[in-house]
């Protein structure tokens, strides 16, 4: 018999991936906040390239270790004070990974749902 | 840290907007002051921003190993524009000096009036930003059985 899990990779992929997109709106709206601070530098978080290898890992530690690449904005163009946030970038990626987030949300509730479902035996 | 921190930081961000939006309205409010002498004429102000790390104390932030990338907005200060005040030639002026020159503030009308909108628009997307974080911590909430 094969083991069963509860708590399927798609539950654990919500999980990690919803982790990441939270933390990257924390770097976001931290960009935003300081879009008038001369010096600051825009920060960014990268994790499609590691999450996608973690996928095709054939254990699940690939994809709990998966924490994102920081990435930091060093292109000084972008202002004349050494700030190096582009504003209507930041709101397009702010935008997008809140729509992001937003549908792995609902992904969760359905996972749960029909995980309810199931075990109360009876279709809503 | 969680959407709590999110909220702090767009807070801050309105904050400091608010600040610099009181500054400049009272630059603008003050662009046409006048005096005889240059001694307590208006002079332009201006504030400073600097990005600190959300929530912490100077001692937290000595004492943690790693530097959080996250970033809050804090109104260091306010400074005085060095840029030489104005001297105009207006004898009918009640302040005018014996040669018929008064001093006026620093203040270019239309530089305050660029500065207003640029903070006013920072400010506004700093309350989207809050805006949204409200929206994703809701949506978490419908994750249930």
């Amino acid at each position: 018999m094969s083991q069963v899990h509860l708590f399927d990779r798609t539950t654990d992929l919500l999980k990690v991936t919803m982790d990441l997109r939270s933390r990257r709106h924390l770097l976001l709206v931290s960009n935003i906040a300081n879009q008038d601070t001369p010096g600051y530098m825009a920060r960014d978080l990268s994790f499609k390239k590691e999450l996608s290898k973690a996928l095709e890992a054939p254990t699940r530690r690939d994809l709990d270790r998966t924490d994102g690449t920081l990435t930091v904005n060093t292109d000084e163009t972008v202002g004349n004070d050494l700030n190096t946030v582009n504003i209507e970038l930041e709101m397009q990626k702010l935008a997008s990974n809140t729509g992001n987030y937003n549908a792995l949300a609902s992904m969760a509730g359905w996972k749960y749902r029909m995980m309810g479902d199931a075990i109360s035996g009876e279709g809503r | 840290m969680g959407f709590s921190d999110a909220l702090r930081i767009s807070g801050s961000g309105l904050e400091a907007e608010r600040v610099r939006l009181n500054v400049l309205a009272g630059n603008l409010a003050n662009a046409d002051s006048t005096r005889g002498n240059p001694h307590g004429v208006y002079e332009r102000r201006d504030v400073i921003f600097a990005a600190v790390a959300p929530g912490q104390s100077f001692s937290d932030i000595l004492n943690s190993p790693v530097q959080s990338p996250v970033k809050e907005v804090k109104v260091l200060g306010m400074v005085r524009d060095p840029r030489p005040l104005t001297r105009t030639y207006d004898p009918q002026n009640p302040d005018a000096d014996r040669d018929g020159f008064v001093f006026r503030p620093n203040v270019s009308k239309l530089e305050e009036m660029t500065n207003l909108i640029d903070a006013s628009r920072a400010y506004e997307a700093n309350l989207t930003a809050l805006d949204t974080t409200k929206r994703m911590a809701s949506k978490d909430l419908t994750i249930h059985v």
